[in-house]
């Protein structure tokens, strides 16, 4: 990694750590993520994961937030039965998709890395949101992530 | 015919991609390496965020009324594969499984056609392993 690519990659964490710290949330860091836990009401939270990570194609250039929605392994056959479902909730969602990362189904959304704030706060949240809403189903109720 | 914005318009023609407007859709198709060919639409119906205005752009991969039976056998790994994606996903929308990525209007032409691209050529790749046809 070049010098001017890892300041600005730090420079880009801050951003974000500052984004996470005027909404109020804390976070620790889990290795290229900033992990945390937003209050989705009626006594659940739900955690999500801020990529620090910049992709890029082009000149184009986005981070990943995305959220647990349940341990692939737990809920394996359930999950593989209702993947069309999956595939088809996503088309229907103006914000993020289902997609599997690291052994968990997870609700993720990319945001562009020079999105304004407010865009940054509503694409969590809705990732956020979207995340809780799946667990609640396929787990019938439990609030593990 | 479908209303395209001024943004998105300067973004087409600066990109050089020729499309064709339809009542929903803006349609073009690339040229891709292997003499193979990929469609690519895009929604000129802006979702915002915010003050965030992005476009959906799209690419077939298959047809559920032809190739349920394999989209099925294989939809797992596309949530698997959604994972691994820098950009994009694929989902399924009106009965067809695509390739989608949203696209700010507020980027430059070059990398609006960078987006297009690269939907095409991962919609095709996935068209080819599902299908082995080139059917878009």
């Amino acid at each position: 990694m070049s010098a001017e690519n890892d300041k600005s990659e730090k420079t880009f964490k801050r951003r974000l750590e500052g984004r996470l710290r005027s909404l109020g949330l804390s976070w620790v860091e889990a290795g290229n993520y900033l992990k945390g836990e937003l209050d989705t009401g009626e006594d659940r939270t739900q955690v999500f994961l801020v990529d620090t990570n910049i992709d890029q194609i082009g000149s184009y250039e986005d981070h990943d937030i995305l959220s647990p929605i349940c341990r692939v392994a737990d809920l394996e056959e359930r999950i593989k039965a209702v993947s069309v479902t999956l595939l088809e909730l996503t088309g229907n969602q103006k914000v993020g998709h289902v997609a599997v990362v690291n052994g968990f189904l997870v609700y993720k959304a990319d945001c562009r890395v020079d999105a304004p704030d407010d865009v940054f706060e509503v694409l969590l949240k809705t990732v956020c949101e979207t995340a809780d809403r799946l667990e609640k189903i396929l787990s019938e109720g439990l609030d593990q992530h | 015919m479908a209303i395209v914005s001024d943004k998105l318009k300067k973004l087409l023609e600066g990109s050089g991609l020729e499309y064709q407007a339809s009542s929903y859709y803006l349609r073009g198709t690339l040229k891709l390496a292997g003499g193979r060919t990929q469609m690519w639409f895009i929604d000129p119906k802006t979702d915002s965020v915010g003050d965030y205005e992005d476009h959906d752009i799209l690419s077939p991969i298959a047809d559920l009324g032809t190739h349920r039976a394999k989209v099925e056998k294989k939809a797992f790994r596309l949530l698997e594969f959604n994972g691994k994606r820098r950009l994009g996903h694929v989902c399924v929308m009106g009965g067809m499984a695509l390739f989608k990525a949203d696209c700010s209007v507020d980027v430059s032409p070059e990398a609006f056609r960078s987006v297009v691209e690269e939907v095409c050529r991962v919609a095709d790749a996935l068209e080819n392993s599902l299908t082995e046809g080139d059917s878009f």
